[in-house]
């Protein structure tokens, strides 16, 4: 019979302990790699791209026209720039809910905020969409807060209303 | 001593580590890019996007819409044929633009029910829009986006549907 050494013993061991180890590293590595190609899909890149880098066409189209519907006479944009806004908020909040929203799931419609206080300057982030239009009236949307912002001098907010 | 012996013994499990590294790593490879990826979604989205920008300019809808000649592939200059060489004889897209006057639309969640209809326009396999209710990867995928835009100074509301199928394509 062979004597069992003990140097063999613990070189073995090691050997052993070593396979286990990038055994486990593999197999959590064949696990991550799974998860992560099941999360990615061209899909949902294309809309985490909408989100973070642009307005997307649909979004910026109907704002415009939004900005250029009448009331009473006078376009939107126009009542901003008269700093009219009880006119807005008693007339145009209902036309603005129904303003389409594609790339925000379960969305609601949106909800007028005037605030004289705060300058626009101050919502922007780097993830915004900042669109100037004519009149000096400013739009921006950041993605960030679900707000978009409206501001000729004042400033008067349009909160997204979400489903939670 | 037996050193040699002690060594090939040893040098098994150097052999299993090799061969559990190389497995590890061709598994991955392959879970990552051996597997389909399904873009007809994005697809969807990128010709719808391309019909609002062609349909709409400052959020007026160009007055050539509501002609009785239009031709919205002439106009948008929109080819909807498959020239892959796995596509076979039939078109394998579906767009539907229904406009609407948006005084008479009501809000729901994301959908939008409206019963104004100004026009209804239809290209490609109309079959494939009944798989718009239908999730499933094996299906058509269907997408639909709406519009708030103005005619001569009227608020309309323009819902497009986009319907790819090319299933062989993407599976």
């Amino acid at each position: 019979m062979h004597k069992i050494r003990k140097g063999s013993i613990g070189a073995t061991m090691t050997w052993v302990m070593a396979t286990i180890i990038i055994l486990v590293v593999m197999v959590v590595f064949i696990y991550l790699t799974e998860i992560i190609f099941t999360e990615q899909s061209i899909g949902k890149l294309v809309y985490s791209s909408d989100k973070i880098n642009y307005f997307g066409v649909d979004s910026t189209q109907s704002i415009l026209a939004f900005l250029n519907t009448n009331f009473n006479g006078k376009t939107l944009q126009q009542y901003i720039q008269e700093k009219d806004y009880n006119y807005i908020k008693e007339n145009a909040t209902s036309t603005f809910k129904i303003l389409p929203e594609n790339d925000f799931k379960n969305f609601l419609g949106y909800t007028l905020i005037i605030n004289n206080s705060e300058e626009i300057e101050g919502f922007r982030d780097p993830n915004s969409f900042l669109a100037g239009l004519s009149g000096s009236v400013t739009l921006v949307k950041s993605f960030e807060s679900n707000y978009i912002y409206f501001g000729s001098g004042d400033n008067i907010k349009f909160k997204k209303t979400v489903e939670t | 001593m037996n050193k040699k012996g002690d060594e090939r013994v040893l040098s098994i499990y150097l052999y299993i580590i090799y061969i559990i590294v190389l497995v590890g790593v061709v598994s991955g490879v392959l879970i990552f890019y051996g597997s389909s990826m399904d873009i007809r979604k994005a697809e969807a989205r990128l010709l719808i996007d391309k019909t609002i920008d062609c349909l709409s300019d400052e959020g007026k809808i160009n007055s050539e819409v509501f002609s009785d000649n239009f031709n919205f592939l002439d106009f948008c200059k929109i080819n909807l044929n498959d020239s892959s060489s796995e596509a076979s004889s039939q078109i394998p897209y579906y767009l539907q633009i229904e406009i609407y006057n948006s005084t008479n639309c009501t809000i729901s969640g994301k959908n939008y029910f409206c019963s104004d209809s100004l026009k209804n326009l239809t290209y490609g396999e109309k079959k494939y829009f009944e798989y718009c209710t239908l999730v499933d990867n094996k299906f058509p995928q269907c997408t639909v986006k709406y519009v708030y835009l103005l005619k001569d100074g009227q608020p309309i509301l323009l819902k497009i549907y986009g319907v790819i199928d090319k299933y062989a394509q993407n599976s």
